[in-house]
């Protein structure tokens, strides 16, 4: 009947996404270009996001059908977003000017 | 349950709370494809538009690292809620899930302080693209934070019922929980600093 997790784990958990958020906050000063920014960003919110699932939300003792509708949606998500580059990459301005100049 | 232990047949009651929790986890799927949508439409404008503002200079992001904090700390309090109940430790419960709401309506009023300032500066979500997509993205997670509120309250009112026995409303309300904060922790990078 679920996982019985120790509070230090919990308290552990929770350190690491304090640290990870200002973590966020430094990494956004680095001038790493605008790609190198992104991701970076993005590769720590990833990993606060997994620690999340992993221990708050148990998936690391959960098996069997959960992780399909875990992956599922998530590999969907990844279809939606990156469907989207040849778009923004050979029509770019195209939405702005659509919507009438965007200011 | 370890993984040691012997094999034995799931009672009914075991199989209704796997259901319920598998149930959830469907419900949550669904609603990382409500939230890529507009994520979608945020990139796709955000990388059409050159002079797309920078988060960091039109956005107050101080204010909105302090509510990554707040949503953060009270994900730590939900499972703590979640561990309470397992271990039948009723008190610790409430006062778990009696913080988790207080942090809850806090990260509200923050965002309230934030948006009120926005629109008092002229910043609506017709005004620039930018603040359409900032306020449909934060604004549909402030929703998912009052709909947490009700659900959090509920669980809160009817806490006498749950024990290391049964718990699936405490776990599930948990498993939606974390997942409004996970959203949270991509939308504050994404838009606040970048």
């Amino acid at each position: 009947m679920g996982h019985v997790a120790s509070l230090r784990l919990y308290l552990a958990v929770f350190l690491v996404l304090i640290l990870g958020t200002a973590l966020t906050v430094a990494a956004s000063e680095l001038n790493l270009g605008r790609p190198g920014n992104i991701t970076l960003a993005l590769l720590i919110a990833s990993a606060k996001a997994s620690c999340v699932a992993a221990f708050f939300m148990h998936l690391k003792w959960d098996r069997g059908w959960i992780w399909l509708f875990v992956l599922y949606p998530l590999a969907l998500f990844c279809v939606l977003t990156f469907a989207l580059w040849p778009d923004i990459a050979f029509r770019a301005g195209d939405a702005v000017r659509f919507l009438g100049g965007a200011r | 349950m370890t993984a040691t232990a012997i094999p034995h047949a799931l009672s009914e009651h075991e199989q209704r709370v796997d259901r319920a929790k598998l149930g959830m986890w469907m419900f949550l799927g669904s609603e990382v494809m409500f939230f890529t949508g507009f994520l979608a439409a945020y990139i796709a404008l955000r990388m059409s538009d050159p002079a797309w503002p920078r988060g960091h200079q039109v956005l107050n992001w101080r204010l909105a690292a302090v509510n990554t904090v707040v949503l953060i700390t009270s994900s730590l309090t939900m499972a703590l809620a979640v561990n309470a109940a397992q271990r039948n430790l009723r008190g610790r419960l409430r006062g778990c899930l009696a913080l988790t709401i207080l942090l809850a309506v806090t990260f509200l009023v923050i965002k309230g302080f934030e948006y009120a300032h926005k629109i008092h500066d002229g910043h609506t979500p017709g005004s620039h693209l930018f603040y359409g997509t900032y306020f449909l993205l934060t604004g549909f997670h402030g929703l998912h934070v009052l709909g947490g509120i009700v659900a959090l309250t509920l669980v809160l009112l009817l806490s006498k019922r749950f024990d290391s026995r049964w718990n699936a409303p405490v776990e599930n309300v948990g498993l939606y929980w974390h997942f409004v904060d996970i959203v949270w922790i991509f939308l504050f990078p994404t838009l606040y600093l970048l």
